[in-house]
């Protein structure tokens, strides 16, 4: 028996059930309650929709030629040096 | 000895090209976080170059791409970020935000009957009088916090566990600023869509 949720709740679920990281249970309950609910149903829709619009807008951008080149000699440089010879621990 | 310690030239080789796979990325990352495309490059480079002096520390069932935003994230933060920290972490104004998805179902009446978003005059009409340099300029509107989880959950997917991980924060504060910060990037574009004409003064007075 799956516990019903009110749209309150469901609402704070929306971002989590999009980014795949509700526990099971939350899950099944939020999935009823959009099955019996157009409202929440649209709001997800559309919260999905904005997300993936800005995945696609928000990306895409290459950085100079020169860099592709700098950094491959950085890993040229590195492997000259053995081990990596000075060995930064990060943080 | 496990293999991951091996340091064969074959190794390296492997990983170079698996961690140069990953430049584009990093970049666009970068550019978004610092918003300048000269520090954007400083930025990657330094993260490569602490990239090739760890190699050898590197293990692989981590991955490659969550390793070098790591140390991509945590480069920033100590370069340019501290910077300009404010000594506590202010309250933004974007602390109400709620989205627009309200606004939306008022001013588009159609979507109501169609199904929010497909109808046309509806949401995807909306979003696509957008270009890519206006969403870009809207996301480096916001402030630091929600910009950095915009970046490394919405464009770069990912997880949770690696944001609260990458940027040293608990997981219920990667879950609170993604959600203020997702919310408060909605409003920036309905503003600046009304701005510059996107929504019509009629769309606009139906939402308000």
């Amino acid at each position: 028996m799956i516990r019903e949720i009110s749209c309150q709740e469901a609402a704070r679920y929306v971002y989590g059930y999009l980014d795949g990281e509700l526990e099971p249970r939350t899950r099944a309950e939020f999935l009823q309650h959009l099955e019996a609910c157009r409202k929440c149903l649209g709001a997800v829709e559309f919260e999905r929709r904005v997300i993936d619009f800005i995945r696609d807008r928000g990306s895409s951008e290459s950085p100079s030629p020169g860099l592709r080149d700098r950094v491959r000699r950085l890993f040229e440089a590195g492997a000259g040096a053995g081990n990596g010879g000075s060995v930064t621990r990060e943080r | 000895m496990s293999s991951d310690r091996d340091s064969s030239p074959d190794r390296r080789a492997r990983l170079r090209e698996e961690c140069l796979g990953h430049l584009d990325a990093l970049y666009g990352a970068a550019l978004r976080m610092t918003k300048n495309r000269q520090d954007a490059e400083d930025l990657v480079q330094e993260t490569y170059l602490k990239a090739v002096r760890n190699l050898d520390r590197y293990r692989e069932d981590a991955g490659c791409k969550p390793w070098l935003f790591r140390i991509l994230t945590n480069t920033y933060i100590d370069l340019y970020r501290k910077r300009k920290r404010r000594p506590h972490e202010v309250e933004f104004d974007d602390e109400g935000a709620t989205g627009i998805y309200d606004r939306i179902v008022l001013s588009f009446p159609s979507e109501k009957e169609e199904g929010p978003l497909h109808s046309p005059g509806g949401l995807d009409d909306f979003l696509h009088r957008f270009m890519a340099d206006e969403v870009k300029a809207a996301i480096d509107e916001l402030p630091d916090v929600f910009r950095e989880l915009i970046v490394l959950r919405d464009i770069e997917g990912f997880s949770y566990r690696e944001c609260a991980e990458m940027l040293e924060i608990p997981i219920g504060t990667v879950m609170s600023r993604l959600h203020r910060g997702r919310k408060s990037l909605q409003e920036r574009l309905w503003d600046y869509a009304a701005e510059k004409g996107y929504v019509s003064p009629e769309e606009e007075e139906a939402a308000s």
